[in-house]
């Protein structure tokens, strides 16, 4: 589904990634774990197409696209979904209207008829349902006045409204406490298929508890330096990430 | 009135010893004041102040040396700042009561009219070339009759150890007095100093006092400016001081207008280079029938600077507050941060504020807000105040000195706060 | 690579005014130019009685002496009004009554633009007063607002029908003297809409006037009178369009709203002039005076506008609060693209006991526009317990807009409360970034995004020109896009 050869990217100058290699096939989920500035947000904001990361080297290969092509519209409308870190407040815009409007931009993008109003609202209520979501939520501001923890639900929530193909969650469980992760996890599981992928950004191996990994990889200046199952993640938790930093010194 | 004997001083100069090459500034600044006159209320930026008790006045432009100015300067609250000092009695300097404790002597620390000859290089770079004479009469009128100010010159890196004051007295025990003080202050590259301006009265006749002050920042330079007025009685006073600064240049600047008959403070500052911080604090408070205008304008020329202003008034009886606060933004002044408010508090039904916190934006990429708001003191302190057992006087004290603070911790030298503080004593 | 968003700015084309079709149709016109034998040639045409063209007299030589106001902060061009043509109608005599009568050019022009003057294709609860050029076509659904005794007419047949209401209020709120702009529509004006609401009558429909301008050459002299008696309520809605012609067409309207006591009037407009083209050629000024009166204790008069036409608008509907505990209200969306100026605000002008005051403003700058709040609260010595509150942001678009905010604050008494908000941002890139991700384009974002800024007013419209407003914001900033 995904494929990333070689990739760097910079910043205002900065070079944050520094030929990154991944694969991901349909149906598995990676983590991506990491210290902090290994850049592990940069690669979801490169992935998502944010015009203030330049990409200076390699290639993303999704479903057969270049990615790296396509503006940000059309990445999500190809069914790329990035649960942001700390999603941003849209006052005076409803969640129903954005949501509204976002399915029906992407319907439009495959060639299909805008969902009449009814089918949307039904669809609205099971999903809300999905990632048990308070339906007052829906009809406030979008994001506006909402506490961390609701922010991060509107994200899962949009996520399956959206249904895409690959998903990337960015540091979903900061500012999460263990309630929030749980309701946050149990969605994000529900919509574990066959045939959806998941990039999991985390610091901590916390979230792995609850959202199992097929793949652990660990990111450390700029690429992809050790790779593994959840055991990994168990690793890193008991022993840091100045182990992996130690490790690689050693073998300089 | 006051245009005869506008005349009759200007007049004097033309015949006089001054007749040097200065003179020509005078004469372009005199004609320039004849074209434009007085301001009137027709102009937006004086229609809420009418100056006519300025233009209907009678004064006199005095060359005499009170005796007495040495026991003035000595009552004065601010001589317990351990500070240079440069004293001036209606607008002539005296050498022999200034103090000058800094030992480096690359700062210079004197007179308007001395450092016209002693420091010409650094005169004719700076005077006159940042305020403008053009669009504001009245400092073409300073231009024109200026008698004498202070002249500060910080070179390079240098941070002196002690503050600078400037004294203008304002002596009207004989006569109506008209002085028109001019100051010129140049920061140097990564200099800092503290500045106190200040303007006190003894006399109990009418005086007009129109300064105006430039002061030019280099890059990389720090200003502490503070402007203290308290000319008592039938003091007019009107004030502009025009800041320029150059990139990487931060000013804390608080104004104190604490008393006169008519107070008009015009506080521009001009950025000119990048990431400047400019800070413009001031705190009005109003009795009798005295009214108090501050008009200040930011204009931000360059990209990545910030400025916050706020200004607090409180007004008695049946005073007049004006507050007239623009901010510029030029075309490709991007990444600006500009934040302004104006808060009034009326003590009496007679009071009168007007207020126009203004915003001109050319530029996109910015983030300004600005409010006002007038109304008496809240209930609900005042109550909660009093249901602990606080007199209701008390009480307005307490909330009216915690309004006050917010601008009073912006100063910071303790005597000035002092000052402050027990005028607020005084007068609430 | 994704465009930049700079890029995205210049390859985006604005789409074309959709309302700038002209019609075909027989014109009788005065002869160009203003003299006092224009006032006479409108008055003599509309068979006022005498009293009224003495009045339009008075008001075009007072106009005479005065000159056209010079404190704005913009430039534009000399109006010549010797070239402009002050009366202009369709020549085919209109007895207003029959619709069958209306040249059937007239009402498929209405009906392109969206209002069927046809009543049972007409929204149910809205009745239509709808203007050409200089006269009234067709007023809808008058017998049924008959029968509850509210008069909805055009203000030429309110002269012959209720001479005594006209003469009674016409300039007792807005002077013929007030201004350069309202004297001018005092001698001249050709049309408008009358409203009569009586005692204690809840208006069972919304009003509504279209104005159109269709004829080269021509001003618009529009003058709305609406009166709200003691315990009555009414909702009143304008809108308007004009064909796209290259030269400047003047607007200058005057509106006066009257409310007795415990009388509420609510006055939307939906402003859609035709505003030029992208290089600022052509488009209408929008010269108007609108001011209510609050006469009565508690009368509410609430002002409602979206502002996305006319190459330059210049507006400050009023509140004059004179009866005790009145409240006044003042809610906008302007938006400028192109070469567009826009400098409206209110005046709220507090003269009785415990009045109250809101105002509302969300301007938007694109383009080479410049967007401008000018308002002023005032606080009478008299005005106890008065309170204002306002609220006045903008938000900028693309880097050669302006967005000027000049709010004057005059109080003079000390129990007022008055707060004053106002701020100023770029459109938040963060925000355009997220509807991306969510696969919305930065078009589609924007007008989101736009419309979320001004929800809170576009909430005091009624429902079905909330929606309309909500679109014409979408493609007015069409191709503004940064």
């Amino acid at each position: 589904m995904l494929s990333i050869k070689n990739l760097s990217a910079e910043i205002d100058g900065k070079k944050i990634l520094d030929g990154l290699e991944l694969e991901i096939k349909a149906g598995e989920v990676h983590a991506i774990m990491g210290p902090n500035g290994a850049g592990k947000s940069t690669l979801s904001a490169v992935l998502a197409g944010r015009p203030e990361y330049v990409v200076t080297g390699g290639t993303v290969t999704y479903m057969g696209k270049n990615l790296l092509d396509m503006s940000p519209e059309d990445r999500a409308c190809e069914g790329v979904f990035l649960a942001f870190q700390y999603p941003v407040e849209i006052p005076g815009v409803s969640t129903t209207n954005f949501l509204k409007t976002a399915v029906n931009q992407k319907r439009l993008y495959n060639g299909l008829e805008p969902m009449e109003a009814t089918d949307f609202l039904k669809m609205m209520r099971q999903k809300m349902e999905l990632v048990e979501m308070d339906k007052s939520l829906t009809g406030r501001s979008l994001n506006e006045g909402f506490s961390g923890g609701e922010k991060k639900r509107n994200e899962v929530f949009q996520m399956a409204m959206l249904e895409p193909n690959l998903a990337i969650l960015d540091e979903t469980d900061s500012g999460l406490d263990i309630d929030a992760l749980r309701l946050v996890s149990n969605g994000v599981n529900k919509m574990r298929n066959t045939e959806r992928s998941f990039v999991v950004i985390t610091h901590y191996q916390r979230l792995l508890d609850y959202i199992i990994p097929d793949f652990v990889h660990v990111l450390y200046k700029g690429k992809i330096v050790k790779s593994g199952d959840k055991e990994l993640a168990k690793e890193l938790e008991v022993k840091g990430y100045d182990w992996i930093k130690n490790e690689l010194e050693a073998a300089v | 009135m006051l245009a005869e004997i506008i005349n009759s001083n200007f007049n004097r100069y033309a015949s006089g010893a001054e007749k040097d090459l200065f003179f020509e500034t005078r004469k372009q600044a005199f004609e320039a004041f004849e074209t434009m006159g007085f301001p009137t209320q027709k102009n937006e930026e004086w229609k809420y102040t009418n100056i006519k008790g300025v233009t209907a006045g009678s004064f006199e432009m005095s060359d005499e040396r009170p005796a007495h100015a040495k026991t003035i300067f000595e009552k004065s609250v601010l001589n317990e700042i351990k500070a240079n000092q440069l004293i001036f009695v209606n607008g002539i300097f005296y050498p022999d009561l200034s103090i000058l404790l800094e030992k480096d002597k690359s700062i210079v620390l004197t007179n308007l009219a001395n450092a016209r000859t002693e420091y010409s290089e650094l005169f004719n770079r700076h005077f006159s070339k940042y305020a403008k004479t053009e669009e504001h009469s009245l400092n073409a009128l300073n231009t024109a009759l200026l008698n004498d100010g202070a002249f500060i010159y910080v070179p390079e890196g240098v941070k002196p150890e002690y503050p600078v004051i400037i004294n203008h007295y304002i002596d009207s025990t004989h006569i109506n007095v008209l002085v028109q003080p001019r100051n010129l202050m140049v920061i140097d590259k990564g200099a800092e100093i503290t500045l106190i301006e200040t303007y006190e009265s003894i006399g109990f006749n009418a005086s007009y006092t129109n300064v105006v002050s430039e002061i030019y920042v280099a890059e990389n330079a720090h200003l502490e400016h503070y402007k203290v007025q308290q000319q008592a009685g039938e003091s007019y006073h009107t004030n502009f001081t025009q800041m320029f600064q150059e990139s990487n240049t931060s000013i804390n600047q608080v104004t104190l207008t604490l008393d006169g008959k008519l107070v008009r403070n015009n506080l521009h500052f001009y950025m000119n280079g990048k990431n400047c911080n400019s800070l413009l604090y001031g705190l009005y408070i109003i009795e009798k029938q005295n009214t108090v205008d501050n008009h200040t304008r930011v204009d931000h020329a360059q990209p990545n600077c910030f400025s916050d202003e706020k200004y607090k008034g409180i007004l008695k009886d049946q005073s007049t507050a004006i507050f007239n606060g623009k901010i510029i933004v030029h075309l490709d002044a991007q990444k600006t941060n500009a934040y302004q408010r104006n808060q009034n508090v009326l003590l009496s039904d007679e009071a009168v504020v007007n207020t126009k916190p203004q915003l001109e934006i050319f530029a996109d990429d910015v983030k300004c807000t600005h409010g006002a708001t007038i109304g008496q003191l809240d209930e609900e302190p005042m109550f909660y105040l009093r249901s602990r057992g606080i007199p209701e006087n008390e009480a307005r004290k307490m909330l009216l000195n915690a309004f006050a603070d917010e601008i009073a911790e912006r100063i910071k030298i303790p005597e000035l706060v002092e000052l402050l503080e027990k005028k607020i004593e005084e007068k609430l | 690579m994704p465009e930049p968003e700079s890029d995205i700015i210049d390859q985006v084309v604005s789409q074309d005014y959709k309302y700038g079709f002209s019609t075909n149709i027989e014109m009788e016109m005065a002869s160009i130019g203003l003299s006092e034998e224009t006032v006479r040639y409108i008055s003599k045409k509309k068979n006022e009685p005498d009293w009224m063209l003495e009045w339009r007299l008075k008001a075009y030589k007072h106009w005479l002496k005065l000159d056209e106001p010079k404190w704005q902060n913009f430039e534009y061009p000399k109006i010549n009004y010797q070239e402009i043509y002050f009366y202009a109608a369709p020549k085919e005599k209109i007895k207003l009554d029959s619709l069958d009568q209306v040249d059937p050019e007239l009402l498929k022009t209405f009906e392109k633009l969206g209002i069927s003057l046809l009543e049972q294709k007409r929204l149910t609860g809205v009745a239509v007063d709808a203007v050409f050029d200089s006269v009234s076509i067709a007023t809808t659904f008058k017998d049924q607002l008959r029968e509850k005794g509210v008069i909805f007419c055009s203000i030429s047949e309110a002269l012959k029908e209720h001479p005594e209401l006209v003469k009674k209020y016409i300039g007792s709120v807005v002077p013929q003297t007030d201004n350069y702009f309202a004297a001018l529509n005092s001698a001249v004006f050709s049309d408008g809409s009358f409203v009569y609401i009586p005692k204690g009558v809840r208006c069972p429909m919304e009003l509504s006037t279209y104005f159109r301008i269709n004829a080269e050459k021509t001003g618009q002299f529009e003058r709305t009178l609406i009166i709200a008696d003691e315990g009555s309520y009414v909702s009143y809605l304008e809108g308007c369009t004009a064909p796209m012609r290259d030269e400047n067409q003047l607007h200058a309207a005057v509106v006066e709203l009257v409310a007795h006591e415990k009388a509420e009037i609510k006055y939307s407009t939906v402003q859609n002039w035709y505003p030029g083209d992208k290089e600022g050629k052509g488009g209408i000024f929008n010269f108007v005076t609108k001011r209510g009166l609050c006469e009565g204790a508690f009368a509410k008069i609430s002002w409602t506008q979206v502002e996305t036409g006319s190459a330059i608008t210049w507006k400050y509907p009023s509140c004059i609060l004179k009866g005790d505990h009145s409240v006044g209200e003042f809610f906008s969306v302007a938006v400028t693209n192109n070469c567009q100026v826009a400098d409206t605000g209110t005046k709220m002008i507090h003269l009785g006991k415990n009045t109250k005051s809101r105002i509302v403003s969300k301007g938007i700058s694109a383009g080479k526009s410049h967007n401008t709040y000018r308002g002023l609260v005032k606080v009478n010595k008299k005005a106890i317990g008065a309170r204002n509150h306002t609220q006045c942001d903008s938000m900028l678009i693309g880097d050669r807009s302006g967005a000027h905010t000049f709010p004057y604050i005059e109080i003079g008494n000390k129990s007022a409360q008055v707060e004053h908000e106002a701020s100023t941002s770029k459109i938040g890139e963060d925000q355009i970034f997220y509807c991306n991700q969510r696969g919305i384009g930065t078009e589609a974002a924007i007008g989101l995004i736009v419309n979320g800024f001004c929800r809170e007013v576009l909430n005091q419209l009624p429902m079905e020109f909330a929606v309309e407003a909500q679109k014409l914001l979408a493609v007015s900033l069409e191709g503004s896009v940064g």
